[in-house]
């Protein structure tokens, strides 16, 4: 019981200190982002550090020397820590992860992100009226705003205008896009204040921080009175 | 030698691994898959050595900082190391204080510290967003739009109220996402031919 | 300064008094609104209820730390759903702090309570190289991973036995705080159905995956997570931010009006003037 309000005070006041830089710029603000900062650097150490360890390094000294190979790339790799003179003893490891990734990624985008999309593209997907004319929509929206990007080619003539539709298709996406990140953003802070709410005792710190600020208004107006 | 291992090795490395992995799927060639594979994981060794690398740049940046007493941000660094070091040790030694600040600092901090974004967001949406042409207007309008499908009460206050957003984001905000996405992809090609014909150096780390 | 200018030039901190407030007013005094299910999340729904006891489902857990707010519930109510259905389900994950996370959701959906580990459920823990990761494990498994996240070698693990590629499994849910394409590039084109856990950032973006059937359904972030509980009759956290982003959304549609009616009136001022 005494443990669970110690975690609760002392996250809530952590809590209250990541939330401070919104009245001002603080200490307190920086000591919770040095922390996160701190955990989070030493959660990726511990668990790549075991990972690294147990799928290649321990089958190594066990006699797997398929794994010579990959460990010496990945150690040339931390060359990137050396002067700028020295730095290019990585370049063949960034080459082998770069050249490899950038084939896996090639070979999905020809079906995945190309021919898909042109097949989905020519063919509604129903037939009632209502659908038929969304599906002209949505392709139109699609060539105009794919134009947009043909820099290659002037906007000028008949390409003029399918430029200027396919611009502002693109807006109606971004503002679409700006709308649903509004819940995305906001997510985090429905999460704490569930949590500070449903945790017992973590309203403390907060309303503490809240009488603080008060006394801090009340103080900078009563100083700037003449 | 010198220039061969600086330019031409992870040039001719760079060439050798993307044609292989590319044409050994539509090219049946016997033995390819299991050396594709095996290259597979060698990618997620390497990878684990890269991830492992941000852990170390982490140490070595907030480590000068300590050792040349900058003033303002070496308090900062010893913090940002001994809580680096007490969650390394945790996960090696003390499991149950090791999920105690996952939990708590992993999750917790780091969710109340990315609330500013929505706060932000916020401010942003009355100080920033002005209509200031046609265009701005339309995307203000597919924004609030979005914002009130998002919103359950817009179809207690009117009941088509949400499908307005939705076809927004359905129809013409689907529409330019998906030559977004045509578009990214035939790019990334161009981009791969021009690394591929060494064009292309960025990758990489810079050129000397 | 004339009312106006105040307005226009109002201190960002009350905006964000009034951002913490209406967060914190709805846990206090919740509303309960109904929340209209879309077709994203039936899609989601119906795919996994449709399979049989006994069939083995895939879960990624991409995202760790703050993404965790949006897109666990997400994954908890999905794996409610499977154990519901008596599904077997293996969890695995492209991002460093996802296989605590896919512990977690086991945990709180009742799998490692209800259900034999190895046997009915497996974390097969963090493959690192992300694109080229997922290729490997939608080629062959066993190709890629050796052990599970506690070490076990898979040939231990009676339920690998029947895992080869990513078509051994009937369903496969990802799970992502970033870009999605590297999952529809690796994992579709192939038997099994796919659905993306993803934050509502990217609603528009996975209905272009949804409109050319690479995808039979997504959760869109907490409202998503929201209309599966209704589905599934699992009310948790998704039902209750709703009520919360009811209010506060419509608090942003009113900043939005009023910042640019406040701007618009003083252009007009300033150009009479």
């Amino acid at each position: 019981m005494a443990y669970e309000i110690f975690t609760a005070l002392i996250m809530g006041a952590l809590g209250v200190m990541a939330w401070s830089i919104m009245y001002k710029i603080n200490v307190g603000y920086r000591i919770a982002e040095d922390l996160t900062v701190g955990v989070m650097g030493g959660y990726v150490l511990y668990s790549i550090t075991d990972n690294t360890m147990s799928n290649f390094i321990t089958p190594l000294i066990k006699g797997d020397l398929m794994n010579i190979v990959p460990v010496f790339l990945g150690v040339l790799l931390w060359g990137q820590l050396l002067k700028p003179s020295s730095r290019w003893i990585a370049r063949p490891s960034l080459a082998f992860i770069t050249g490899i990734g950038a084939a896996i990624a090639l070979k999905g985008a020809v079906y995945g992100n190309i021919l898909v999309p042109i097949q989905a593209m020519s063919t509604p997907p129903g037939t009632d009226p209502w659908t038929v004319i969304n599906h002209v929509i949505a392709a139109i929206a699609t060539i105009t705003s794919m134009t947009y990007f043909f820099f290659t080619v002037q906007h000028k003539g008949a390409l003029k205008p399918v430029a200027s539709i396919g611009r502002i298709i693109m807006m109606v996406g971004f503002g679409s896009i700006a709308g649903s990140s509004v819940l995305s953003n906001t997510t985090f802070l429905y999460n704490r204040a569930q949590w500070f709410i449903k945790t017992p005792y973590a309203w403390i710190p907060l309303t503490l921080a809240g009488m603080a600020i008060i006394v801090d208004i009340v103080r900078t107006k009563s100083s700037k009175q003449p | 030698m010198s220039v061969f291992a600086r330019t031409h090795l992870p040039l001719i490395i760079f060439v050798v691994c993307t044609f292989w992995v590319f044409f050994e799927f539509f090219i049946p060639i016997p033995g390819g898959p299991a050396i594709t594979s095996m290259l597979g994981k060698w990618v997620s060794a390497v990878s684990n050595f890269a991830l492992l690398l941000g852990a170390l740049n982490i140490l070595r940046f907030h480590g000068r900082n300590i050792v040349q007493r900058r003033e303002n941000e070496w308090l900062h660094g010893i913090i940002i190391i001994a809580s680096m070091f007490t969650m390394f040790i945790a996960g090696l030694a003390f499991k149950p204080y090791f999920k105690l600040l996952y939990d708590n600092i992993y999750m917790g901090l780091n969710t109340a510290l990315m609330c500013y974004v929505g706060f932000y967001f916020y401010s942003a949406m009355y100080r920033t967003f002005k209509v200031r042409s046609l265009e701005a207007l339309i995307t203000l309008f597919a924004c609030i739009s979005m914002l009130l499908s998002n919103a359950p009460i817009s179809g207690a206050i009117w009941g088509p109220l949400p499908q307005i957003g939705i076809w927004i984001a359905n129809v013409p905000g689907m529409g330019a996402w998906r030559g977004f996405i045509m578009s990214a992809a035939l790019g990334m090609f161009a981009m791969a031919i021009r690394a591929a014909l060494g064009l292309e150096r960025a990758y990489l780390g810079g050129s000397e | 300064m004339s009312t106006l200018e105040k307005i226009d030039k109002l201190d960002r901190r009350y905006i964000f008094l009034g951002l913490l407030v209406l967060s914190f007013l709805p846990v206090l005094m919740p509303m309960g609104l109904p929340v209209p299910i879309g077709p994203a999340t039936t899609g989601s729904y119906e795919a996994l209820d449709a399979l049989n006891p006994g069939d083995i489902i895939c879960m990624t857990f991409d995202y760790a730390g703050g993404s965790a707010a949006e897109l666990y519930p997400q994954n908890v109510v999905i794996l409610k759903h499977a154990l519901k259905k008596d599904l077997r389900v293996v969890v695995v994950a492209f991002s460093v702090g996802g296989p605590e996370m896919g512990e977690m959701a086991l945990e709180e959906s009742g799998y490692k309570t209800a259900k034999a580990k190895g046997v009915d459920y497996v974390n097969l823990g963090f493959i690192s190289g992300f694109e080229t990761a997922m290729s490997s494990y939608a080629k062959d498994v066993h190709a890629i991973v050796s052990t599970d996240f506690f070490g076990t070698p898979l040939s231990q693990i009676p339920l690998m036995n029947e895992v080869r590629d990513i078509e051994s499994f009937k369903y496969l849910a990802f799970t992502t705080s970033t870009s999605q394409d590297h999952y529809i590039r690796q994992f579709t084109g192939k038997s099994t159905k796919i659905v993306g856990c993803i934050q509502s950032l990217y609603f528009s973006v996975m209905q272009v995956y949804m409109g050319t059937g690479q995808l039979v359904g997504f959760l869109n972030g907490l409202r998503g997570s929201a209309e599966y509980e209704i589905l599934t009759n699992e009310l948790g956290v998704g039902a209750i931010t709703m009520d919360q982003a009811s209010i506060t959304h419509l608090y942003g549609v009113g900043l939005l009006i009023i910042g640019n009616i406040a701007f618009f009136l003083k252009g007009r001022k300033s150009g009479g003037s």
